[in-house]
C-alpha cells in the first residue's frame, strides 16, 4: 500500500537568520523544516541510496523525502506500530511491534519477518559482500539477508542480569584493525560486542556491564572500534563512552566504568545518536539536536545545538554534512553545522566507518584513500 | 563580616526567600566557591587526604561538640569543640591501640543520651588482616567533655567480621535507645541500654555473648538479580500519622521501608526496586511525614532521586519503580550522604562539596545553596592510574563524605575526605523544627529525653 505524492503539501521553510539564532547555537543553520503532520508523528529517519533520498518513519507509515526538492515524493502505510527503519539500495526494512516489514524502494510491500516485537533495525554491508538487516528483538539480534533469509542470530547471554529485557539497539561495523565484522548490541545487561565475520557463528567478544545501566538502549562504535558510545533509557542518564580496548586485549575481564559521559541536560536523556568521530550527533529529546566532540573521550563537550521540542532521531549525510533531525512533535528539521561539511573517516585519520554503508565497495580497505 | 556571622549564629534571622542557584563547574571562578548565601564558620584541616570519613554533631547547644571519624592513616575519631565556632578546634584525638597493626578505619559516628549520660558510638571497619576485625563499634562516655571521654565497651560481631559500615541511633517509641548497624545480610539492632548494663558481669567483655544486646535483625528482601545481600545505609524515623517506628534502608537492589515497631518481627511496607538506573541503594531518607524519601545510589552520573512512597503505603502494590523527581549538584559527580530538614536537603556530594536543595515540590527540586569544600582534581585519572593502574576506574569518590545539621541553630557541619572539618551557615536557615514547616518534628536528630513523638506536642 503506497502512493506517490509529487509536490504534495510539504512545508519547506527556508532558513531565516533570526530563527537560526534563536533556535540554535550560532554555528548551526536551519536549512528546512518539513512538519509532515499528515503522516503522523515521526519516529526515525535514515538516508537512502542515493542519499538525496531520506526515509522518515512515522508511527504507522513511511515517507520518502527528496532532499533536493524538500518534498515528500512517496509515502506508504505500515500495518503495525513503527519503531525504526533501515534501508539498502533495494530494500527498506521497517521495525514494528509485529515484526520486520520489508518494502522495495518504491514502497511496495514485500514479506514480513515474523520476529515479534522489533525495536531497532540496521543495515550493514558485510565484508563478505552481502547486505544484512539486523533486527533487535525482545530476545535476539536476528541477521537477515531478506524477509525470509535469516542467516544468524545472537541471544542475550544467559548469565547477564535483566536478560528478559532483550535487545533494544543494534549497530554493525567493520573493524579494520582485526579485519573482522562486528555486531554491537544494546539490551538487558548492558552492551555487547560480537564477532560476526561468520554470521552463522557469532562469537561474543566482550560485554559492558555498568552499574547504573541495567538495560542498554543505543549503541555505536567509534570508527577504530576502540570505544562504544551508548545510551540507556531513563531520565538523567547521560550518553556514556566506554573504552573497550582493555577488555578486548584481555587486560580486564569486563568493562564496567565509562571513560566519559555527555549530556545536553542531565534532567533529560537521549537515546538515538550518530557517531561521526570525533563528533556525535544526538537526538536529545526536549533539548533538540546537539553535537558533542569526543576526541578526548574522558571529557566530551558540546559543540553545537539546535532546539526542537522532542528530537527522537537524527541522521547525518556523509556526503555534505546535512543533518536530519526527527522531532516527534514538529516533524523533520534539516540543519547544517558550520564547520561540518561532510564526513569521511580517512580525513580524520580513522577508517571511513560509520552507519553509512559503502554499498559498492564494502568496508574492507576503508582506511585507505583509493588511488 | 565576622560580627555579622556571629549574629547569624545566635539570632533567629528572617526567613530569606529561597531562589534557585546554579552551582558552578569545577574549578569555580575566584570568590565563587560558595553561593552568596553560604558562609564558612569554621574550617579545620585534620590530616592526610583520604583519612577523613563521617561527621556527627550533638544537637544540644550546651554541648557544642562535633565528631569526625578517621580512617586509613589515622584510625579513630577527632572531637571538635565548637563553643567558639569561629575558632573551632580539635580537643581530643582518639586512636585505636596498636594503630599500625590495624587496617581499615572508623566510619560512621553517632551519639545518644541515656539516663543522664551522653555517649558517642564510633563504628569501625577493620580488615581481617589485622586485629579487631570483629569490632563493629566502640562506645564512649563523652558526658565529661571537654575534659575527658572514656571508652565503655566495644560491640563485636565475630560471626560477621569486617565491622559496621553505617549506623543509626534511634530513640524507639518503646523508649529504648537503639543502635542499628550494617552487619552481614542484616541491619542489626542493638539495645544500648542492655549494652551499657553489661558491666554487671565480671566476665571479660570480649568473651561475653556478643549478641546479648542484639534485639532485632532487619533483612534485605530477596529479589532476582540482587546487587548486594546486605544494607549499605539506613535511617529510622517515627511515623507520626500511624504511631509506628519505621526503618528506611538502602542496599540489596534498591530501597526498603519496614515497620519496626515490633523489633522481633519487622514488617516490610515498601520496596523500591526495578527503578531504571538504580541497581542498588546507598542512602535513603524520608521526609518527616514519611510520604516521600530521598534515595542515593553512589554511582557516578547518578542523581539523587525522590520517591513518592504513598502509592505503595496506601495501595496494594508494595513496590515503587519510578522516581518523581531528581536532583544533581553536578551531573559528572555524585552525591554521597544527605540530611533531610524538609523542605531542605543537605548533601555531602563528594567532589561537589556541600549542596542544599529545596524539595518542597518533590517533582522539581532545586539548589538553594552550596559550598565547594573539595579543592582537588575532579575525577582524577592520573591519580587513579597511579593508585589502581587504570584510568578507567572511577576516581570520583573524594571530597565531602558526611554532613550533619544542628537543629537548634541550623549550623551545618561537613567532613571532607581531603580538606577536613567544615562548619557553615546558610542565610535564612537558623534552625529546624518540623511543626514550623507543617511537618512532624522528625529528623535524624533524636529527642533523647521525650522520645520520637515528644517534639510534636
Amino acid at each position: 500500500m503506497h502512493r506517490s505524492i509529487p509536490c504534495l503539501l510539504v512545508a519547506a521553510v527556508l532558513a531565516g537568520p533570526a530563527l537560526a539564532q534563536t533556535q540554535g547555537s550560532r554555528n548551526v543553520t536551519l536549512d528546512s523544516h518539513l512538519p509532515l503532520r499528515a503522516q503522523g508523528a515521526a519516529v526515525a529517519a535514515t538516508f537512502g541510496a542515493p542519499d538525496r533520498l531520506l526515509y522518515v518513519a512515522h508511527e504507522r507509515a513511511v515517507s520518502l523525502i527528496d532532499i533536493e526538492s524538500r518534498q515528500s515524493v512517496l509515502h506508504w502505510s505500515v500495518p503495525a506500530q513503527v519503531s525504526g527503519l533501515a534501508a539498502s539500495p533495494s530494500l527498506v526494512a521497517v521495525a514494528t511491534d509485529a515484526g520486520l516489514h520489508f518494502f522495495d524502494n518504491s514502497g511496495a510491500a514485500m514479506d514480513t519477518a515474523a520476529l515479534g516485537e522489533v525495536r531497532d533495525v540496521a543495515a550493514y554491508r558485510h565484508s563478505n559482500g552481502s547486505v544484512y538487516f539486523l533486527a533487535a528483538t525482545a530476545s535476539h539480534i536476528v541477521m537477515l539477508a531478506g524477509p525470509e533469509k535469516e542467516v544468524g542470530r545472537v541471544a542475550v547471554p544467559t548469565d547477564v542480569p535483566n536478560r528478559d529485557n532483550g535487545f533494544h539497539g543494534v549497530y554493525a561495523a567493520y573493524d579494520l584493525g582485526t579485519e573482522s565484522d562486528r555486531l554491537y548490541a544494546a539490551g538487558g545487561g548492558g552492551y555487547f560486542v560480537f564477532d560476526v565475520t561468520n554470521p552463522m557463528e557469532p562469537a561474543l567478544l566482550t560485554w559492558v556491564n555498568s552499574a547504573a545501566v541495567q538495560v542498554g538502549v543505543g549503541i555505536q562504535a567509534t570508527p577504530d572500534a576502540s570505544h562504544l558510545v551508548t545510551s540507556t533509557g531513563y531520565r538523567s542518564a547521560p550518553i556514556r563512552i566506554f573504552d573497550i580496548r582493555p577488555a578486548l586485549d584481555g587486560t580486564i575481564s569486563q568493562v564496567r566504568t565509562a571513560a566519559g559521559a555527555w549530556t545536553a541536560d542531565w534532567r533529560s536523556h537521549a537515546e538515538q545518536f550518530e557517531v561521526r568521530w570525533p563528533y556525535v550527533f544526538v537526538a536529545a529529546q526536549d533539548q533538540g539536536m546537539a553535537v558533542f566532540n569526543m576526541r578526548n573521550a574522558f571529557e566530551p563537550y558540546t559543540t553545537a545545538w539546535f532546539r526542537t521540542p522532542a528530537a527522537v532521531d537524527v541522521a547525518v549525510r556523509n556526503s555534505d554534512g546535512l543533518v536530519a533531525v526527527v522531532d516527534a512533535e514538529t516533524g523533520l528539521w534539516l540543519v547544517r553545522v558550520e564547520d561540518f561539511r561532510g564526513w569521511d573517516g580517512r580525513g580524520w585519520g580513522v577508517g571511513n566507518i560509520s552507519s553509512v554503508q559503502d554499498w559498492i565497495n564494502g568496508p574492507v580497505g576503508a582506511d585507505r584513500w583509493q588511488p | 563580616m565576622k560580627r555579622l556571622l556571629a549574629a547569624l549564629l545566635i539570632m533567629p534571622g528572617p526567613v530569606v526567600a529561597q531562589v534557585a542557584v546554579d552551582q558552578p563547574s569545577h574549578p569555580p571562578p575566584p570568590g565563587e566557591r560558595g553561593s552568596a548565601n553560604m558562609h564558612v564558620v569554621a574550617h579545620v584541616p585534620l590530616g592526610a587526604a583520604g583519612s577523613i570519613s563521617d561527621v556527627e554533631i550533638e544537637q544540644d547547644l550546651d554541648r557544642p561538640y562535633a565528631y569526625v571519624a578517621r580512617r586509613v592513616d589515622e584510625i579513630g575519631f577527632d572531637v571538635i569543640d565548637l563553643s567558639d565556632p569561629f575558632n573551632a578546634r580539635v580537643i581530643h584525638r582518639w586512636r585505636i591501640e596498636d594503630e599500625d597493626l590495624h587496617s581499615g578505619g572508623a566510619m560512621d559516628g553517632r551519639y545518644f543520651k541515656h539516663e543522664g549520660r551522653t555517649y558517642y558510638v564510633q563504628s569501625m571497619q577493620l580488615r581481617q588482616s589485622g586485629p579487631n576485625s570483629d569490632v563493629g563499634a566502640v562506645v564512649f562516655d563523652v558526658t565529661d567533655l571537654p575534659e575527658r571521654m572514656v571508652e565503655v565497651g566495644r560491640i563485636r560481631q565475630p560471626d560477621n567480621p569486617g565491622g559496621f559500615h553505617n549506623t543509626f541511633l534511634y530513640k524507639h517509641s518503646s523508649g529504648k535507645p537503639l543502635y542499628v548497624a550494617t552487619s552481614g545480610q542484616y541491619a542489626k539492632v542493638f539495645d544500648m541500654d542492655t549494652f551499657l548494663d553489661g558491666d554487671q558481669t565480671e566476665m571479660d567483655p570480649i568473651l561475653r555473648d556478643a549478641n546479648r544486646a542484639l534485639v532485632g535483625r532487619i533483612p534485605v528482601p530477596q529479589t532476582e538479580n540482587l546487587w548486594s545481600r546486605g544494607y549499605h545505609d539506613f535511617y529510622v524515623g517515627y511515623h507520626a500519622e500511624t504511631g509506628t517506628d519505621r526503618f528506611y534502608g538502602g542496599g540489596g537492589s534498591g530501597f526498603y521501608v519496614y515497620d519496626i515497631t515490633d523489633l522481633g518481627s519487622p514488617e516490610l511496607l515498601v520496596s523500591i526496586v526495578g527503578v531504571p538506573g538504580v541497581s542498588w541503594g546507598h542512602t535513603f531518607t524520608p521526609t518527616p511525614d514519611g510520604n516521600f524519601a530521598v534515595g542515593e545510589t553512589e554511582f557516578q552520573y547518578q542523581p539523587l532521586r525522590i520517591f513518592d512512597l504513598r502509592p505503595a503505603l496506601e495501595g496494594e502494590d508494595k513496590n515503587i519503580d519510578e522516581a518523581v523527581g531528581v536532583w544533581h549538584a553536578d551531573w559528572k559527580s555524585l552525591a554521597h550522604n544527605h540530611e533531610v530538614r524538609w523542605p531542605f536537603v543537605f548533601v555531602s556530594g563528594y567532589e561537589s562539596g556541600l549542596s542544599v536543595f529545596n524539595m518542597m515540590d518533590p517533582t522539581n527540586p532545586y539548589t538553594v545553596g552550596y559550598y565547594d569544600t573539595f579543592d582537588g582534581v575532579h575525577n582524577d585519572r592520573i591519580a587513579a592510574m597511579e593508585r589502581l593502574g587504570s584510568p578507567y576506574t572511577w576516581n570520583v569518590y573524594d571530597g565531602a563524605w558526611g554532613v550533619d545539621v544542628r537543629n537548634a541553630d541550623g549550623l551545618i557541619v561537613v567532613s571532607d575526605m581531603t580538606t577536613g572539618f567544615w562548619a557553615l551557615k546558610m542565610d535564612g536557615f537558623d534552625g529546624w523544627y518540623g511543626p514550623d514547616w507543617g511537618q512532624p518534628d522528625v529528623s535524624s536528630a533524636q529527642d533523647w529525653d521525650r522520645g520520637p513523638s515528644g517534639g510534636n506536642q
